[in-house]
C-alpha cells in the first residue's frame, strides 16, 4: 500500500462580478396623486360579534380634487385555505357581490356597521356549525397578536381597501385553564392616540401642526417630522404601545407582548425618505413616536399624513398641510 | 431473287463449358472467338476457332458449343444453314458466400488504449486473443447471432452479441473498463463495458460514466450535475437544487445512492451534488417506467453508483476551487480490503465575504455545505463481498434583508442534514446468479427559520428512516432470469411547525413571488410513521432467439401511516392518534425488442404510488389521512445506432397521476383537513438524444424534450400548468481532447420559461400596511426562455501516477441576463426580472495520485 503524499497545489480564485440580479423599485405608494383611502379604523378598535361600531376611513386627496366618500361592505364569505390573499375574492368583486357574500353599509356619516352575529365562526377560533352528518368544521387561525378580524372594505368606485375589525374572541384549542387566565388577563386594543404631528426645527425647537394650520417652508427643503404616542402602563388600556397577552398554540400558554407601531407616512408633494418608519424614540415616562425625514416640493402646497398602525389591527392617523415659499 | 436474312439463329440452350481446372486454379480469365455452323433445323454441324486462348479453354469452348441448340436462322422466310462467329467468355466465378468475418479492436475505456491479451471467444467454440494493438479477428464465422465473451484476468465475464451476415465483415469496437487487479501494477481502474447491447433492465434510461459527466461545462467537475443535462429532465431555476423529471413535482423523484434512499442529490443552491466525483462510478437517470425493483415515488429515479475502491493501490484527490474544497483517499489497505474515503466542505461564503460587498446575502442565499462518503469494503471470496457504506451531507442558508422599512424586513435560514449508514452484501455466481442484501439506517434533520416582515414561519423534522433491499437474480431457464427482491422502508418523523398554512407556498398555490405570506398562523408538533415492505418479482424473458426481451414484474406494497394526533389540539382533550394501512399492487412490464443490432424498440408501463410527506400529516397544516397519491407511467420509443459510436434515442411518454395532496378549496373545510387528497396531474411528451460516444478523445450529445405537464387542483376542474412545467428543453454538449493533456468542452441550454400566475390588480390591506395582488388564471403566464452557453478548459499536467488539473469553468459566457423569477413592486403596479448569474468563471485545480 503506498502511503498518503501531500503536495502544494494551486488554488485559482475568480472574481464574481458583482450581480445586480435584484430589480430595485422605488416605493412611491406615499405619493397621494388621486383621492385614495390611507387607512381605515373601527370606534372601538376591537369588538364582540353583533356589537356595532363605528367606521372611519383616512380618504387623502390631492389639493384641488373632489372630496370623496367611500362606499362600505362587511365581508361575510370566509376564503378557502386555497386562497392565499387576507379575504375571499368573491367580497373583492364589487361594493356589491351580493348579500351572502357582504353586508353593505350605509356611507352617511357616523358609518355604523354591526358585526355578524356569528363573527368568531366566521373568521374566528369558533368552529363553523356542521353539516349534518359530519364533524364541524376548522377555525380560522389567527395573526401573530393573537387576534381575528372582520373583514371590512371601503371602496372609492371599483377600487377595494381593505381592513379588519379586531374580534373578541375566545382562543383556538387552549385548555380551559389557559382559556380562563387569557380572560382575565386580556384587554381590548385600543386605536392609537396620536399627537399632533410636529416638525422639527434645525435650533431644536419643536413646531406641532394643527390641523386647520399651514406651516410655511423652503422649495425643497429638508424637514424633519415628529408623531409621538402615549407611553403606556404595563397593565390597561392604553392608547399608546400596549402590552397584551397572546396564546401560542405550539406550547400552549400565554406570554405577554408589548405592541409595536408602525407608522406609514403620506404626502401629496415632496418626497418622504422612508416609506414607513417604527418607534425610535421612548423613554421610560415619555411619550414614544418616530420620525421620518421630508424633502418640501419645489413649489406649492403639500399634505402630510402619518397613519400609525398598531400589532392588533388598530389604526389612526394625524395631517398637516405644508405651503412652500421662496 | 437475293438472298436475304429475315431471321437470325437464336441461342435456345445454353451449353456452360467446363472451366479447365488448370486455368481455373491459376485464376486465369480468358475468351475464345468460334465460328459455329447452324444447320436449317438448329442444330450445331461444326465449330472451329477463330481466336484462340489457348488449347485447354478453346477444347472447353468447342465441346459446349457443339451442344448448342438454336432457333434455326432464316433466309427468305425459310429455315436455313447459317454460319456466325460466337465469343465464349470464360469468367471465374466467385463461390457462393457461407460465413462471415468477425474483426475489431478492444479498447480501455477511457483513453482509448489497445488491450492485449484480451481472449475474445464466439459459441462456436472458436476464440481469438488480440494483439499488441488490440485487435483480433475471426476469417469464418458462421453467419447468426453470436454471443462474443471477452476475458481476462482482470475481466468479468464480459459478454455481448453480434449479428453476423455470410459474406459480410463486422468490425466491431469494445471499449471496456477494467477492474484493477492486484498484481502490483498498473492498470486502468475502471470497469463497464458500453458498447456491448447487453441487457438493460430500465426500457429508458440515460447512464453517465464519471469520466464522461467530470469534463462537461457548467458541471464544476462534478459527475452527477451531469445530470441536469440529461433529456427528460427540467432546467432548474439558478440557485435551485431541484430535479425535476418528466413533469413530475420535484420530491416525486426518488434519488438512490447504493441503494440507499437520500433526501436530495444537490446541495443547497444546487452548486454540489453530495457526492465526492472520484467516488463516483456512475449515475443513472431513468425518468419513467422504471421496474419492480424502485416504487413509493410517481416521478423519475436516479440511481447513483459508487466505485469500488481500488485494490492495486492508493488513490487519492485535493481539488479546490472558488466554491469548495475537497479530498478523496481509496485504495487497498490489507488483502481483500478496500477503502474509499471522501469529504468536502464549501468556502464559497469565507470567498464572498471578501470580495463582494456586505449586502450581498441580502440578495442571494449562499449556501454553506459539506459531506463525505466512506465506504470499507470486504472481499470474501470470487465475486462475493461485504461492504459498510456512509453518507454524510450537511447544507445551510441564510439570508436576512434588512430595512428602515419593518414590513419590508426578511429573513430566512434553512438547514438540512441527513447521514446514511448501510451494510451491502453480494455474490455473484459463475452460473450468473445474484444474491445481493442490504439493510441501512440514516437520519434526516431539517429545519427552517423565516420572518417576513411580522410573520414568523417555523419548521423542524427530525426523521430517523430505515430500509433493506434484497435481492435474488437467477436464471429460471436458459432464456428466462428471474429477480425476487424486497423492498423495505420505514420513517420515523417528528415535526413541529408554526406560521401560516400558506408559507412556505405549495406547487400551483396563486402567489407571486415575492408576495408576503398570510399573517393568520397556528402551531403544532406531531409525529408519524410511514412504512412499507414491498416484494417484489421480476421476469426477464428472452424470445425470438434473444432479440426480444419482455420483462414484466409486480410489486405488493403494502403501506402503512401512523401520526400521533388525529385531531388538532382541542382544550384539555387528550390527542389521539390515527394509522391506516393502505394495500397496493403495482404491475410493471416492460419490452425491448432488437431490431437489428442498430434498431431497438422499446415500451413499459408501470403502476407507481407515493406515501404522504410526513410534513404533510399535521393536523393543523394538513390531514394525518392523507393516504398514498399514484400515478401510471406509459412510454415508447426505440435506440438507433447510427454509427459505431452515434446513437439516438428517442422515446414518447404520458404520465398520470392522481389522489395528490392539495390545498383544500372549501372555505369551511372540515378539521384536519387542511389538504385534502383531490389532486391530478398529467404529462405528455417526448425526448430526443443524439448521443456520441467518447472516441478519438471527442464525445457529446443533444438532449431535447417537448413536454407538456399539467395539474388539477380539484376534481371537475380545468387542468392548468404545472409549476415546473418547460415546454422545450434542449441541452447540447461536446468535450474534446486535444491531447498533451487539454481538454475542452461547452454547453449550450434552451429551456421555455417556467410558467407564472399573472398580476392583474392590486388593492391596499390597511390592517397590514401592505399591498395585496389580484391575481389572474393560475400559470397562465411564462418567464422568458432561457439560454446559456458554458465553456470549461482543463490542462491536465502528469508527473508519473500524479496528475495536476487546473481548469476553468466559464458559466454564461456571453453574460446574458436571463430571467429567473418576476418582481413586483410594493403595489404590484410594477414588473421586472430577477436575473440568474452573470458571467460566472469558476476556476480550481484537483491533484489526483
Amino acid at each position: 500500500m503506498a502511503n498518503a503524499r501531500t503536495t502544494p497545489f494551486l488554488l485559482f480564485t475568480a472574481l464574481l462580478g458583482a450581480p445586480g440580479c435584484l430589480p430595485d423599485f422605488v416605493d412611491d405608494t406615499t405619493r397621494v396623486t388621486s383621492p385614495r383611502v390611507l387607512a381605515i379604523r373601527s370606534v372601538p378598535a376591537e369588538a364582540d360579534e353583533g356589537e356595532a361600531v363605528t367606521l372611519e376611513a383616512l380618504v387623502a386627496s390631492p389639493p384641488g380634487s373632489d372630496p370623496a366618500v367611500p362606499a362600505w361592505s362587511l365581508c361575510i364569505d370566509r376564503k378557502a385555505l386555497s386562497e392565499l390573499g387576507p379575504v375571499s375574492t368573491r367580497c373583492l368583486s364589487g361594493p356589491t357581490p351580493g348579500a351572502d357574500i357582504a353586508t353593505p353599509v350605509s356611507p352617511t356619516p357616523p358609518v355604523q356597521a354591526t358585526l355578524p352575529e356569528k363573527a368568531c365562526q366566521l373568521f374566528g377560533p369558533d368552529r363553523p356549525d356542521p353539516k349534518p352528518g359530519e364533524p364541524s368544521g376548522r377555525p380560522v387561525d389567527p395573526d401573530p397578536s393573537g387576534g381575528f378580524y372582520q373583514p371590512v372594505l371601503a371602496w372609492l368606485g371599483a377600487e377595494p381597501v381593505l381592513s379588519g375589525i379586531r374580534l373578541g374572541c375566545g382562543l383556538l384549542g387552549a385548555p380551559s385553564d389557559v382559556t380562563k387566565e387569557y380572560a382575565q388577563r386580556y384587554h381590548p386594543n385600543q386605536n392609537p392616540a396620536l399627537e399632533p404631528l410636529e416638525l422639527l426645527q434645525n435650533d431644536g425647537s419643536v413646531e406641532p401642526f394643527d390641523d386647520d394650520a399651514v406651516h410655511e417652508v423652503r422649495p425643497g427643503e429638508r424637514l424633519r417630522l415628529r408623531v409621538k404616542w402615549p407611553e403606556c402602563p404595563d397593565e390597561g388600556e392604553c392608547g399608546g404601545a400596549e402590552r397584551y397577552v397572546v396564546y401560542d398554540a405550539l406550547s400552549q400558554t400565554l406570554h405577554e407582548q408589548t405592541e409595536s407601531f408602525v407608522v406609514s407616512w403620506y404626502a401629496t408633494a415632496g418626497l418622504f425618505a422612508e416609506p414607513r418608519t417604527e418607534q425610535t424614540f421612548g423613554d421610560p415616562g415619555e411619550p414614544a413616536g418616530t420620525f421620518n425625514t421630508f424633502t418640501a416640493p419645489t413649489a406649492g402646497t403639500a399634505d402630510v399624513w402619518a397613519v400609525a398602525h398598531d400589532d392588533r389591527g388598530g389604526q389612526s392617523w394625524v395631517h398637516g398641510t405644508l405651503v412652500t415659499s421662496p | 431473287m437475293k438472298p436475304r436474312l429475315t431471321k437470325p439463329p437464336k441461342l435456345v440452350t445454353f451449353v456452360e463449358a467446363d472451366y479447365p481446372e488448370s486455368e481455373k486454379s491459376a485464376g486465369r480469365t480468358a475468351a475464345v472467338v468460334l465460328q459455329i455452323g447452324i444447320g436449317p433445323t438448329g442444330t450445331v454441324t461444326d465449330v472451329a476457332v477463330i481466336e484462340s486462348a489457348g488449347a485447354a479453354f478453346d477444347a472447353a469452348a468447342i465441346d459446349a458449343a457443339k451442344r448448342f441448340v438454336f432457333e434455326p436462322a432464316e433466309i427468305n422466310d425459310k429455315p436455313a444453314a447459317i454460319r456466325i462467329n460466337y465469343r465464349y467468355q470464360f469468367v471465374l466465378k466467385q463461390a457462393e458466400p457461407t460465413t462471415a468475418i468477425l474483426t475489431g479492436v478492444v479498447k480501455s475505456r477511457p483513453g482509448g488504449e489497445p488491450l492485449v491479451g484480451v481472449t475474445v471467444s464466439l459459441d462456436d467454440g472458436s476464440s481469438a486473443v488480440t494483439d499488441a494493438t488490440g485487435h483480433f479477428t475471426f476469417p469464418e464465422v458462421a453467419p447468426g447471432r453470436h454471443r462474443v465473451l471477452l476475458a481476462r484476468e482482470d475481466l468479468k465475464g464480459l459478454q455481448t452479441e453480434e449479428d453476423l451476415v455470410a459474406g459480410q465483415k463486422l468490425d466491431a469496437t469494445y471499449e471496456i473498463e477494467l477492474a484493477p487487479v492486484d498484481d502490483g501494477e498498473e492498470h486502468d481502474d475502471l470497469e463497464i463495458v458500453i458498447v456491448a447491447p447487453k441487457l438493460v433492465k430500465q426500457t429508458v434510461s440515460t447512464k453517465v460514466d464519471a469520466s464522461e459527466g467530470r469534463r462537461v461545462a457548467g458541471t464544476q467537475g462534478d459527475v452527477l450535475k451531469i445530470v441536469e443535462n440529461l433529456p427528460g429532465v427540467a432546467r432548474a431555476s439558478a440557485g435551485s437544487s431541484q430535479i425535476v423529471v418528466w413533469g413530475a413535482a420535484p420530491e416525486d423523484t426518488r434519488v438512490y445512492v447504493d441503494g440507499m434512499r437520500v433526501p436530495l442529490l444537490y446541495h443547497y443552491g444546487g452548486l454540489r451534488s453530495i457526492v465526492h466525483t472520484d467516488l463516483v462510478q456512475s449515475v443513472e437517470l431513468v425518468p419513467g417506467g422504471y421496474g419492480a425493483a424502485y416504487g413509493r415515488g410517481l416521478g423519475g429515479l436516479v440511481v447513483v453508483a459508487t466505485r469500488d475502491p481500488p485494490s492495486d493501490r492508493l488513490h487519492g484527490s485535493v481539488q479546490v476551487d472558488v466554491m469548495d474544497a475537497s479530498a478523496a483517499v481509496q485504495g487497498n489497505v490489507a488483502d481483500g480490503w478496500g477503502v474509499a474515503l471522501a469529504a468536502r466542505n464549501s468556502h464559497l461564503q469565507w470567498m464572498l465575504d471578501r470580495v463582494s460587498s456586505k449586502d450581498f446575502d441580502e440578495f442571494f442565499q449562499i449556501p454553506h455545505y459539506y459531506d463525505g462518503q466512506a465506504r470499507i469494503r470486504r472481499e470474501l471470496g470470487k465475486n462475493e463481498f461485504i461492504e459498510t457504506l456512509g453518507l454524510l451531507s450537511f447544507d445551510e442558508v441564510s439570508r436576512t434583508v434588512s430595512s428602515t422599512d419593518p414590513r419590508g424586513r426578511k429573513s430566512e435560514k434553512k438547514h438540512q442534514t441527513f447521514g446514511r449508514v448501510g451494510i451491502r452484501y453480494k455474490k455473484a455466481g459463475d452460473d450468473g446468479s445474484v444474491v445481493e442484501v442490504l439493510p441501512w439506517y440514516g437520519q434526516d434533520h431539517r429545519t427552517l427559520e423565516a420572518s417576513f416582515g411580522e410573520v414568523p414561519t417555523s419548521q423542524g423534522l427530525d426523521t430517523n428512516i430505515f430500509g433493506l433491499r434484497a435481492r435474488y437474480s437467477g436464471k429460471v431457464t436458459e432464456t428466462i432470469v428471474g429477480t425476487v427482491g424486497l423492498d423495505l422502508e420505514g420513517s420515523s418523523t417528528n415535526a413541529t411547525r408554526s406560521g401560516s398554512t400558506s408559507s412556505p407556498a405549495r406547487e400551483g398555490d396563486a402567489h407571486v413571488f415575492g408576495q408576503p405570506p398570510s399573517d393568520q398562523i397556528n402551531g403544532d408538533e406531531w409525529d408519524a410513521f410511514i412504512g412499507s415492505a414491498a416484494p417484489y418479482t421480476e421476469l426477464d424473458i428472452g424470445l425470438l432467439n434473444d432479440a426480444l426481451h419482455v420483462v414484466p414484474g409486480i410489486r405488493f406494497d403494502p403501506l402503512f401511516t401512523s401520526v400521533s394526533r388525529r385531531q388538532p389540539r382541542d382544550g384539555d382533550k387528550p390527542g389521539v392518534g390515527a394509522s391506516q394501512t393502505d394495500i397496493s399492487i403495482e404491475p410493471r412490464l416492460s419490452a425491448r425488442y432488437r431490431l437489428s443490432r442498430r434498431a431497438t424498440f422499446k415500451a413499459a408501463y408501470g403502476r407507481y404510488r407515493q406515501p404522504p410527506l410526513a410534513e404533510d400529516l399535521s393536523p393543523v397544516f394538513g390531514n394525518p389521512l392523507l393516504g398514498a397519491s399514484s400515478g401510471h407511467h406509459f412510454l415508447g420509443g426505440g435506440e438507433f445506432q447510427l454509427t459505431e459510436t452515434l446513437g439516438v434515442e428517442t422515446t414518447a411518454f404520458y404520465t398520470t397521476s392522481s389522489d395528490l395532496a392539495a390545498r383544500n378549496p372549501i372555505p369551511s373545510p372540515l378539521v384536519a383537513e387542511a389538504l385534502v387528497g383531490i389532486g391530478a396531474g398529467r404529462s405528455y411528451g417526448a425526448q430526443f438524444m443524439l448521443r456520441k460516444s467518447l472516441k478519438d478523445g471527442f464525445f457529446g450529445w443533444v438532449a431535447y424534450t417537448l413536454l407538456r405537464s399539467e395539474r388539477q387542483d380539484e376534481p371537475a376542474t380545468p387542468y392548468r400548468l404545472f409549476d415546473f412545467d418547460q415546454t422545450h428543453v434542449l441541452t447540447a454538449l461536446a468535450a474534446y481532447q486535444f491531447g498533451k493533456g487539454f481538454d475542452v468542452s461547452t454547453r449550450f441550454r434552451y429551456a421555455t420559461g417556467y410558467p407564472r400566475t399573472p398580476v392583474v390588480g392590486s388593492y391596499y390591506d390597511s390592517r397590514r400596511d401592505l399591498y395585496e395582488p389580484e391575481l389572474g388564471p393560475k400559470n397562465s403566464a411564462r418567464i422568458p426562455d432561457f439560454w446559456q452557453l458554458d465553456v470549461r478548459v482543463s490542462k491536465r499536467f502528469t508527473f508519473g501516477t500524479q496528475e495536476i488539473e487546473a481548469y476553468l469553468d466559464v458559466q454564461n459566457v456571453t453574460n446574458r441576463e436571463n430571467p429567473e423569477e418576476i418582481a413586483y413592486s410594493p403595489d404590484y403596479t410594477q414588473k421586472r426580472y430577477v436575473y440568474g448569474l452573470p458571467i460566472l468563471p469558476v476556476a480550481g485545480a484537483r491533484w489526483s495520485f
